[in-house]
């Protein structure tokens, strides 16, 4: 558990330096809240709208931050090493939570 | 102990290298062979990085996939060290994953790094990048050090530092295994010549 959370704060500092991930994840929940109020025209169910934006939306987002967060780490190397201190599986869960935590703001609005 | 029995290397169906060598805590082994050999791709498989085409690796006598982790550390050309991290971060970030923090300031002092631990890896040279991963070598207790050829970039000081780093590791009861061309040099050294072991 210790070694995961490591994992995840390491993964955090180093996409939020690469990619300034706060800044995306903000202009992210923006823009989503911008389109969806634009496609809303009132008449019809908003959850709908919502879910269909979801459906288009959630895997191309994993798809587009999935490919440079692994390919960083294989790289520069340190997925050798992190494999090697860590555990594959430890690994794999921490990408898969830290995809979860990156694509947060398009669950938000189907909340 | 690290055991390798008849351990195999084929690729597109030419067998590179077949191997078999038992290293007691406290051995030194330099891999010498010309480039294409097999030489890192024989340190990746005793990290369990990579699949051998045949035989079996054993750390303290458990299967290298059930041995337990970490044990050890390994430095390839790619060093794995994050240039939009600062020295510090990786340094403390490494030690934490190996559980072993209390090293991190001998490791830090070692190696002078105290003037550019604030420093971007990506503003460093050449030269200072490679002593960040030797100090992370020696930040994270392992008792495997994997080694291929580190020594690259290293002026004269630096590369006697990272003998006598080896040398203590080794009186320390450490297996080290490394690549190198000719810079460094061990009295106790075993040294071998993957060429002598190509099919």
């Amino acid at each position: 558990m210790h070694n995961l959370l490591l994992l995840l704060r390491h993964d955090f500092l180093v996409q939020n330096s690469i990619f300034h991930m706060i800044k995306a994840n903000i202009q992210l929940l923006l823009l989503t809240m911008i389109s969806i109020a634009f496609l809303y025209d009132g008449s019809a169910n908003l959850t709908e709208h919502v879910l269909i934006f979801l459906v288009v939306s959630i895997p191309i987002a994993t798809i587009t931050y999935a490919r440079p967060m692994i390919k960083v780490d294989v790289t520069d190397g340190a997925m050798d090493s992190m494999i090697l201190a860590s555990g594959i599986w430890r690994i794999i869960m921490c990408k898969f939570l830290f995809l979860a935590i990156r694509l947060s703001p398009f669950s938000y609005h189907y909340r | 102990m690290l055991s390798c029995q008849q351990i195999s290397l084929e690729i597109s169906s030419k067998k590179l290298f077949e191997i078999s060598i038992t290293l007691l805590p406290g051995s030194i082994v330099i891999i010498r062979g010309a480039n294409g050999v097999g030489k890192s791709s024989l340190l990746r498989i005793f990290a369990g990085l990579q699949e051998p085409s045949a035989g079996i690796v054993l750390w303290n006598n458990a299967l290298l996939q059930e041995a337990v982790k970490p044990f050890a550390t390994y430095i390839g050309h790619n060093i794995g060290i994050k240039d939009e991290l600062t020295v510090f971060e990786n340094l403390v970030f490494w030690s934490r994953l190996y559980n072993s923090e209390n090293m991190l300031q001998a490791a830090i002092h070692y190696f002078d790094l105290m003037d550019i631990l604030p420093d971007k890896v990506f503003t460093l040279s050449a030269g200072n990048r490679q002593k960040i991963a030797i100090a992370r070598l020696l930040a994270c207790n392992a008792d495997l050090w994997l080694l291929d050829e580190v020594e690259t970039h290293f002026d004269e000081r630096n590369t006697l530092l990272l003998h006598n780093a080896i040398c203590a590791k080794a009186n320390n009861a450490g297996i080290i295994i490394m690549t190198s061309h000719d810079a460094l040099r061990f009295k106790q050294a075993i040294e071998i010549n993957i060429e002598d072991f190509c099919a």
